[in-house]
């Protein structure tokens, strides 16, 4: 049972174990990079302190993702010579962070609900660590799994319940969530399919049209190691792509940029959209002060669809990165020197290329999944033509929203004390009649479950309450958690027939 | 509506629960221990329906009737239908005048505040049927002549239900015209001796003055339709209607109107508490009321006497209340 708060201070943030949930992103140490950890932990934090931010925590999740993979867009843009595999490092780190951002998204939801399940989706997290599927963390690999591990266990720790979530619904409108989560959504399924549009294989075929163009450079510029913080080496990880010899990309190295182009520009102009249209409405409907994580949601859509745009434009797009010389392979990257590129790079690049290629497949396929899963989730209970059965933002204050959300949790906590006594409400039962049939068990009960039935009947049903009657409620149902401690059900006398036998 | 716009409830609701409590104390001068089925039958004049009371005789319910329409200053009529009633002794008809050459209608008993069809089943179905247009539609057409009712515009029906003889039952169409069907009851020992004592000297009832006016009456109807539902408890209500038209003893359930029905008693019976907002409870205490004489049960359950009450009772321990708090917040 959930400790309830002193009542007489309030306090803006409330230290419960939900709290706790905020380790998801620390799941994922032993693979993103310490940045990326700090930039969803950042946005949760920022979440759990703003929770109309709740609604858009889809893209800002993303945000966050875009913040993380950004650093390497330098790399990309400084690539030069070797801009291939820098642009190949950019997309084996993209497709993982969004897919993470995706699965603490999911892990939360769960877990906000009670649901064990969500430890399950946050142990995905470790995954691309312990695969070595991802680029490697300044943590290093052990300590990253074991952090990862104590994240993990602290997020199934503050897996507290239903009512212990932030009341996304006190706070959010409908439509906000459906044009967050929509265009969060397809954000991710764009980038998923971009990276699948990599088409490693592709490269292959077209390398291998020119066969013995490799050596003609063979000490071209030394290849460029990954400015990305690494706690391993690279081949151990297999992050880094094989380099390409200069013949091979000069003779047609050729990414599909242009599919990448239309599907950025398709995401601006959905970004754009968005502004256009979400932005105005709250001109007209809501407060004059835009909310930070609006902003920052569309900020986020906005960084992430000029990502892909730039990412197209260098893989596929006018020359730049095709030019690129391959450097010798060296190190765990290179097996051999100029060349096809079968000849170019180890056999373990090419098939870390083509199991690239199946696992973008996988994950786009996924993501999917993910975008569909929350589409049906969506569908059924927002709707701004459905009554909202809590106030919406604009028109509650959040100390209002705080009060229902201490009522809700002092009615649980009530609920729960009452059901390990065996007085709990039957599923037919109003809680005006479990209030009255729990009392008829034990008088004492009266009092307070009247009270806090009082209070919590315009919660549950659509009125409003104060502070004082939700310290009004989380004293009746601290009474109540007393009084039922000491309440022992009447028990049947013990019949000759369910007596204990006696041995002789 | 949201709740932003009834987060306290308003002043009108406030005035509907002082309406109401007038009213009530106003008919208890009469009627003694009956503010159960006083409360349900204010709730369904505030809804803006028709209620039939169905017990024995001296029960109460014409008493129950006068005091209601005198308590509202509503006018009152009282038909005693039998079975040479003609329709439009009830509803008006149209005579000739020789002076002006002209059909002019003189207006029946219908043309009032608060209607009293005393042992409504029995008349024949051609005059039960003549009330059908008059409780849905507020008005009456005679000779291609529609004459609108004045409003408020009460009915209030009574019947037998031990004796059957000469009597018509009424069909389902008239049945599912009253929002409500009540049964005032016979009072405790307690109430009788204090009703005794207190119709000893002059009735109560000769002396008994309006508490409200027509105006308030519809005001306070305006106000109850205000009050908010929450689309879980409209799914609640509608979900124990549906399951009227699944229960196996019943041959014919609630139709949509007993959902609106449900719905606007409930509404009522939260603005009578001054709440501006309905809770299962009010869902609850309206719907054996609403529901039961709109089931037709199957020939078995009436063979076995199931009143349909209690398949009512059964369908309210079936269906879950929306009350888990879980509920409220919804999930993302």
């Amino acid at each position: 049972m959930t400790t309830l708060p002193a009542p007489p201070e309030r306090r803006p943030l409330r230290a419960d174990r939900s709290w706790l949930l905020l380790a998801a992103p620390f799941v994922a140490a032993s693979w993103l990079p310490w940045w990326g950890v700090l930039a969803f932990f950042g946005v949760l934090l920022l979440i759990r302190r703003d929770q109309a931010a709740e609604v858009v925590r889809v893209p800002l999740l993303l945000a966050a993702a875009g913040v993380t993979v950004l650093p390497l867009l330098a790399e990309v843009q400084l690539g030069g010579e070797n801009a291939l595999a820098a642009i190949l490092s950019f997309a084996a780190l993209f497709l993982p962070v969004v897919g993470a951002a995706a699965v603490i998204h999911i892990g939360l939801n769960l877990l906000e609900v009670g649901r064990p399940a969500g430890v399950a989706w946050l142990a995905l997290l470790l995954l691309p660590g312990v695969l070595g599927l991802a680029p490697s963390p300044v943590f290093g690999l052990p300590a990253g799994l074991g952090l990862g591990l104590l994240a993990l266990l602290l997020c199934a720790l503050g897996s507290t319940g239903r009512e212990e979530r932030p009341a996304r619904r006190l706070t959010g409108s409908g439509r906000a969530v459906w044009n967050a989560a929509l265009v969060g959504g397809v954000l991710a399924g764009a980038l998923a399919l971009g990276t699948l549009a990599l088409g490693p294989a592709r490269q292959t075929e077209t390398v291998r049209a020119a066969p013995g163009a490799a050596a003609s450079q063979p000490d071209a510029a030394p290849q460029r190691q990954s400015e990305f913080p690494s706690g391993e080496g690279e081949g151990a990880t297999g992050r880094a792509p094989a380099p390409l010899s200069p013949e091979a990309t000069a003779a047609g190295v050729q990414l599909p940029g242009a599919d990448l182009v239309l599907l950025g520009g398709m995401l601006l102009l959905m970004s754009v959209v968005f502004l256009l249209w979400r932005l105005p409405k709250r001109v007209v409907d809501g407060p004059r002060r835009f909310h930070w994580w609006e902003v920052a949601a569309v900020a986020g859509m906005l960084l992430l669809g000029a990502l892909l745009l730039f990412y197209g434009l260098s893989a596929g797009g006018s020359g730049g990165p095709s030019t690129a010389p391959a450097p010798a392979g060296e190190g765990g990257v290179g097996g051999a020197e100029g060349g096809t590129l079968e000849e170019a790079s180890p056999w373990w690049a090419l098939a870390f290329a083509s199991w690239f290629n199946r696992l973008a497949f996988l994950a786009s396929l996924l993501l999917t999944a993910v975008i569909l899963i929350f589409a049906w989730r969506l569908r059924r209970p927002v709707g701004d033509d459905l009554p909202v059965a809590l106030p919406t933002a604009e028109a509650v204050s959040a100390p209002h929203a705080e009060a229902l959300h201490r009522v809700r949790l002092a009615y649980r906590s009530a609920q729960a004390a009452l059901e390990r006594c065996g007085l709990g409400r039957g599923p037919a039962e109003t809680p005006a009649e479990h209030a009255a049939r729990a009392s008829l068990n034990l008088p004492d009960l009266a009092a307070p479950l009247g009270t806090l039935v009082a209070a919590y009947a315009p919660v549950r049903y659509g009125g409003r309450v104060t502070d004082e009657d939700a310290d009004r409620a989380e004293e009746a149902a601290r009474d109540i958690a007393a009084l039922s401690a000491e309440y022992r059900p009447p028990t049947l006398p013990d019949t000759p027939d369910s007596s204990p036998q006696e041995t002789p | 509506m949201t709740h932003a716009e009834t987060p306290t409830p308003p002043a009108d609701l406030a005035a509907v629960e002082r309406f109401a409590r007038a009213v009530g104390d106003n008919v208890a001068r009469v009627l003694v221990g009956k503010e159960g089925v006083t409360r349900l039958t204010l709730a369904g004049i505030l809804t803006g329906g028709h209620i039939l009371l169905e017990d024995a005789p001296g029960t109460g319910k014409t008493m129950l009737a006068r005091a209601l329409a005198a308590s509202l200053g509503l006018t009152f009529r009282r038909v005693q239908f039998t079975p040479d009633l003609l329709p439009s002794d009830v509803t008006g008809v149209s005579v000739y005048r020789p002076a002006t050459g002209a059909f002019e209608f003189v207006p029946g008993p219908i043309f009032t505040g608060l209607l009293l069809a005393d042992e409504i089943n029995r008349a024949t179905p051609k005059t039960q049927s003549a009330l059908l247009e008059a409780m849905g539609e507020g008005q009456v057409t005679e000779s291609g002549v529609t004459h609108r009712l004045p409003q408020p515009f009460v009915v209030i029906a009574t019947q037998n239900p031990a004796e059957h003889e000469g009597t018509y039952r009424l069909p389902e169409a008239q049945l599912d015209r009253f929002l409500l069907k009540l049964s005032v009851g016979y009072p405790s020992l307690d109430e009788e001796v204090q009703m005794l004592g207190r119709l000893q000297g002059a009735h109560p009832i000769d002396t008994l003055g309006p508490v409200a006016g027509p105006q308030d009456l519809l005001a306070a109807r305006a106000a109850v339709k205000a009050v908010r539902v929450s689309d879980e408890l409209r799914r609640y209500a509608a979900a124990l209607t549906a399951r009227t038209r699944n229960h196996p003893q019943v041959a014919l359930g609630g139709g949509p109107r007993a959902s609106l029905a449900l719905q606007g008693v409930a509404q009522a019976l939260a603005a009578l508490d001054g709440r501006a907002f309905v809770v299962p409870d009010d869902i609850k205490a309206a719907a054996p009321a609403v529901l039961a004489h709109r089931l037709s049960l199957r020939i078995e359950a009436r063979l076995a006497g199931t009143p349909p009450e209690s398949v009512v009772g059964d369908i309210l321990r079936a269906e879950p209340v929306p009350a888990d708090p879980a509920q409220a917040a919804g999930a993302l």
